[in-house]
């Protein structure tokens, strides 16, 4: 600090020692002329508040030096904890791609199995109205067939009408024996004998009648039903051609 | 006043501090502290913005860790819901087939029911008027008829005494009794046809019943 400002006059030692010899060397060393004014002296600190100064501010830069300090682990240590994180994140992230990934997947093929269930059920239901169909027209078919062989069986072997024909052509039979004898005896000139056997010929025809009779009377029960098979029949188709329609839808 | 005058005034260099020298060194130190508190603010706000952006980073790793449990939830529920529905399908599936024999057995059976009552229908259309056999009967019948009608207009002649005319009579009812033979003829054989038919429809509507067992049992009736 002595070096930055130099007073204008000579060193004190160049003074000479103190005393009344000092006054004289003083004057030899004075350049003649007026006197020079001297400049006013410098403002100045005490040391110690300088110092306390500089340490004050020192001790506060070295504060903020150690709070920069610990700032900067504190850093160092978020930064780690921010590349951990962002590891943790990518790691999270990477994983929930991968889940995404398989969940579109997975959602894919339940959307197809909801699909194939969706036609199968449909299939079954079309199924299902086919053979309810087909159930329906066998039914009807046989129910019809039944109907036919009954009606056959109205005229065959054993049935009423079979047993009235049998009794009808042997009243018939006995008839023609009957009225042959009356023939004979009228031929023959026996009167009496001969409306005899014609009252008995008479009888067997009011016989071969009334089994006539009954023939007719099962007839017309094979005609009403004959009726019945035609419309049942009719129905069949429809019912039939319904089955058929429904049984072709897959 | 001349500081040898006045010695209280007398420059003492070591103890003190010219002000302009101090302020210089505080100049230096403050901008050095300026200096460091703006590096060490710089370093905190670093510090900060690491900070939240590490909570923001944690939170979004929490959050995704979140997603991943949900997605994870919803693959497992999907899984569960792929297994049920394949179950199902495996059981449609199966039912198919099923309904698939049943209906194909049905279908069968229709066919075969339709032919026995077409069989059943030609027999009964062969055995009624128009068919050969029911001409037979009715020709056997009105010669029957005729024979016996003949008969008595014989006994009526006879009786009357009019024997040529009895037996012209006597003959016609003869003649007619021959239709009727030979229509009776006629009648058995068209009646054997008919009863070899209903033979034959009889044996196939007993496979058919047997076979309509089978169908129940395979469609589940």
């Amino acid at each position: 600090m002595d070096g930055d400002e130099q007073p204008p006059q000579p060193l004190p030692d160049r003074l000479g020692p103190p005393g009344p010899d000092r006054a004289a060397h003083i004057d030899e060393h004075l350049p003649p002329g007026p006197a020079p004014m001297l400049p006013r002296p410098a403002r100045t600190l005490p040391r110690w508040l300088v110092i306390l100064g500089a340490l004050v501010l020192l001790a506060s830069i070295g504060s903020v030096a150690a709070w920069g300090y610990t700032s900067i682990q504190e850093l160092e240590r978020q930064k780690s904890a921010l590349a951990s994180a962002k590891q943790d994140l990518a790691a999270s992230q990477s994983e929930l791609a991968g889940v995404n990934g398989s969940l579109a997947t997975v959602r894919l093929t339940h959307s197809e199995a909801a699909s194939r269930s969706a036609s199968l059920t449909a299939r079954v239901a079309n199924q299902s109205a086919c053979i309810d169909a087909q159930a329906t027209a066998r039914e009807a078919i046989s129910s019809i067939t039944q109907l036919q062989i009954d009606t056959f069986n109205l005229t065959t072997k054993n049935s009423v009408w079979a047993k009235a024909e049998i009794a009808r052509e042997k009243a018939l039979f006995r008839a023609a024996e009957d009225y042959y004898a009356a023939f004979k005896s009228a031929f023959l000139g026996s009167t009496s004998a001969a409306a005899a056997s014609y009252r008995k010929g008479q009888a067997e025809v009011a016989t071969a009648n009334a089994q006539l009779k009954i023939q007719n009377d099962e007839l017309a029960t094979v005609s009403a039903n004959n009726k019945t098979i035609m419309a049942a029949l009719d129905a069949f188709t429809a019912t039939l051609a319904n089955a058929t329609t429904t049984c072709a839808v897959e | 006043m001349d500081p040898e005058t006045n010695p209280s005034r007398q420059p003492h260099r070591g103890a003190r501090i010219r002000v302009r020298t101090a302020a210089v060194g505080a100049l230096v130190l403050v901008a050095a502290l300026v200096a460091t508190t703006v590096w060490a603010v710089g370093v905190k706000a670093d510090v900060d913005r690491k900070f939240a952006e590490a909570t923001s980073t944690r939170q979004a790793t929490a959050d995704s860790a979140a997603k991943v449990q949900q997605a994870k939830s919803d693959l497992g529920g999907e899984q569960s819901a792929i297994a049920l529905a394949n179950d199902i399908n495996a059981k449609l599936e199966r039912q198919i087939e099923n309904q698939a024999i049943c209906a194909s057995a049905q279908q069968a059976d229709l066919a075969s029911l339709r032919k026995v009552f077409d069989d059943s229908r030609a027999n009964f259309e062969n055995a009624t008027k128009g068919s050969k056999l029911f001409a037979a009967y009715a020709a056997n019948k009105k010669a029957l008829d005729a024979a016996v009608a003949d008969l008595v207009k014989a006994y009526r002649a006879a009786a009357a005494g009019s024997l040529t005319t009895a037996n012209s009579w006597i003959r016609a009812s003869n003649t007619q009794i021959s239709i009727a033979i030979r229509q009776a003829k006629i009648l058995d054989k068209e009646i054997d046809k008919v009863n070899a038919t209903t033979d034959r429809i009889t044996g196939a509507q007993r496979s058919l019943d047997q076979r309509l067992d089978v169908t129940a049992v395979t469609c589940g009736g």
